[in-house]
């Protein structure tokens, strides 16, 4: 008996918290409020996760400055660069790794052109690593950012992309 | 281009105010949650083209948002356990740094610092619950984890909120 109820007391002390977001559902839920009506510990435990629950509600919304947006507009401005490409070297350059793999392919054959003699041995230094650099340089950039259509986002912004807190109000 | 600038204004006028509270209570102060919330939409206007139409608008920019914060955390961390010739623990460095750093102001400053001092990773869960009013569900889907785990961060990291307020009570009564 006094197992049984170590268990029960055990599985009640664990859900708590999602009892009191209402998580739990039916004989579940039904089971716990049972248990908290008998149980003195677990109902204090519960008071306890609600009144910090209530204080954290109570803290203050912040927002940001009313600058912030001009600043935010300067700092997209300055990557858009790309947006007047044409539409074909748009789209190549939405996988990222066709220019990196393109300019590994370029140094990789500079490097092997340059350092090919064949009266000489192979170099073992300064064309390998000057290939293998600008191989990791070419891969390490990212390809230009590309004009997003805003259009669509926002229309799903409005249908389906709510804000849920906003939504619950 | 300028006209697509301008669309994303009402989206920003829309989530700045949910963003800038996640990074305030992420970060615990101001000055920070303002360049954080200046990244997360750079982040979010840069990452628009790969946006996923079946994932909600605003799960996404949490998304964005923790994982912005996080990374803020991360460096911050680092930046100090280098500071301090050590590196063992960095991320309990970032929660040192935090802890030491939240603005004592106005009324919840008391349980600004007590959240300050979970773990990030309990700290995201419990700011997407209790301030932002996720369920768990969308807690899930915006962090990428399962229920389960949202749920267990959720009852652990309250369950030191509210140590440490039955502490400040005790304190102060």
């Amino acid at each position: 008996m006094r197992t049984a109820l170590g268990l029960a007391h055990r599985w009640v002390s664990r859900r708590l918290s999602a009892y009191l977001d209402g998580e739990l559902a039916g004989r579940a839920a039904q089971w716990m409020a049972r248990h908290v009506a008998r149980c003195a510990a677990c109902a204090e435990a519960l008071e306890g996760l609600r009144r910090a629950q209530a204080a954290l509600r109570a803290a203050p919304r912040s927002a940001p400055p009313a600058e912030a947006w001009d600043r935010l507009r300067e700092r997209m401005a300055a990557p858009a660069r790309a947006d007047g490409l044409p539409a074909p070297r748009r789209r190549l350059l939405r996988h990222r790794w066709v220019p990196a793999a393109a300019g590994l392919l370029m140094a990789l054959g500079a490097a092997i052109y340059l350092a090919y003699d064949p009266g000489q041995p192979a170099p073992q230094g300064d064309a390998a690593a000057v290939a293998a650099l600008t191989a990791a340089d070419l891969v390490q950039q990212e390809s230009v950012p590309l004009s997003p259509s805003l259009e669509l986002l926002l229309v799903a912004s409005h249908n389906g992309g709510a804000n849920p807190r906003e939504d619950r109000r | 281009m300028a006209g697509d600038r301008d669309a994303f204004a009402p989206l920003y006028a829309r989530f700045k105010g949910m963003i800038h509270t996640l990074a305030y209570h992420m970060l615990g102060n101001r000055a920070d949650a303002d360049e954080a919330t200046q990244e997360i939409f750079l982040a979010a206007w840069r990452a628009l083209p790969s946006f996923r139409f079946d994932a909600r608008l605003g799960t996404w920019l949490y998304r964005l948002g923790v994982n912005v914060c996080l990374d803020r955390l991360r460096q911050e961390g680092r930046r100090r356990a280098l500071r301090n010739g050590h590196g063992a623990d960095l991320m309990r460095a970032a929660r040192v740094a935090l802890g030491a750093r939240v603005e004592a102001e106005g009324p919840g400053a008391d349980v600004r610092a007590a959240l300050a001092r979970l773990d990030p990773a309990f700290r995201a869960c419990i700011i997407l619950r209790d301030l932002e009013g996720l369920s768990y569900q969308e807690i899930a889907e915006a962090l990428e984890l399962p229920v389960g785990t949202v749920r267990s961060r959720i009852a652990r990291g309250r369950e030191h909120l509210r140590a440490a307020l039955r502490d400040w009570e005790g304190a102060v009564s």
